[in-house]
């Protein structure tokens, strides 16, 4: 008797769930999304293997809107060392990544 | 948006480094600050390993009182050296930091490090600020808060400052997640709640 009545209510759902647009959405799909996630983590994990001055450098200069002068002024160094670590970070993340550049 | 060529100096740098560096920031760019809490912070404190089991022998009797005496001796020579350790004008010790979080307020800067929460469920916090204007009296005070949608809802901590630089140790047992950002108000004994806010994220 159950199994009857699951049967007849799924013959019953003839409404379709919601409307399918004409065209695909301009965003990035699944796999893109998911390719960006995987990066991501790794350009983090990556971060986290650098020596902490070097990796807060990064981090005031990408993410805190700190121009190198300010990033220089904040932490109290001379504006070439603030690129001489940008630079040498760049340099260790670039060989931690390998792969990832291709 | 950072710009390559004005965070690098590219003296000295062959086209095909330049080319690898490039990649690189385009990929720093493109993945953006880490998330509130790294992975890293999430995962569960990883299980010591097993104890080796050393079995001693049972001293011969005999041996008991020389045993006694360089034990003795032990303690002495650790409380003596703990004394002078805990005495001796030292620098703080280097902090853990897992994420930095700059924060901004007209000519006044700070930068939050966080470290690993502890198996008690605090994380240890360390605040650098500079250029924050002393307190006007002994009454004043600057209080670290987060934030949800911008407004603070979790003190986190209570300071004074230095005319320069000040750096403080705080602990905080909060989940992160439920939070949007980190503010510093300006406090006075006075007041029952945030005062106005003078560093943000």
């Amino acid at each position: 008797m159950a199994r009857n009545a699951i049967v007849d209510r799924a013959r019953s759902r003839t409404e379709i769930p919601s409307d399918i647009p004409d065209e695909a959405a301009a965003g990035p799909g699944p796999s893109d999304r998911a390719e960006q996630g995987w990066v991501a983590w790794r350009v983090h994990r990556a971060l986290e293997e650098l020596p902490e001055r070097e990796r807060e450098v990064l981090a005031l200069a990408y993410w805190s809107g700190l121009s190198q002068s300010e990033v220089a002024e904040f932490l109290s160094i001379p504006l070439g060392t603030v690129k001489t670590r940008t630079r040498a970070a760049l340099a260790k993340l670039s060989d931690i990544l390998g792969d990832e550049l291709q | 948006m950072s710009n390559f060529d004005d965070m690098v100096d590219r003296k000295g740098l062959g086209s095909d480094e330049e080319a690898r560096l490039r990649r690189v920031h385009e990929l720093l760019v493109q993945a953006g600050p880490p998330p509130d809490l790294p992975p890293g912070l999430e995962r569960p404190p990883t299980a010591p390993a097993e104890a080796e089991i050393v079995q001693f022998p049972l001293l011969p009797r005999r041996r008991w009182t020389l045993a006694a005496v360089a034990a003795i001796a032990l303690v002495l020579l650790a409380f003596g050296g703990g004394y002078l350790v805990g005495h001796a004008k030292t620098k703080p010790t280097s902090f853990a930091t897992q994420r930095v979080v700059p924060m901004r307020g007209g000519n006044a800067l700070a930068l939050l490090r966080v470290a690993a929460k502890d198996s008690a469920g605090n994380w240890p916090m360390q605040l650098e600020v500079n250029n924050l204007p002393t307190q006007s009296n002994h009454r004043a005070y600057y209080e670290l808060w987060l934030t949800r949608n911008g407004k603070p809802v979790a003190p986190c901590g209570t300071f004074r400052v230095n005319p320069r630089t000040t750096t403080v140790r705080l602990s905080v047992p909060y989940d992160f997640k439920r939070f949007d950002g980190w503010v510093v108000t300006r406090q006075s004994v006075n007041d029952t709640g945030p005062g106005p806010v003078v560093l943000s994220t």
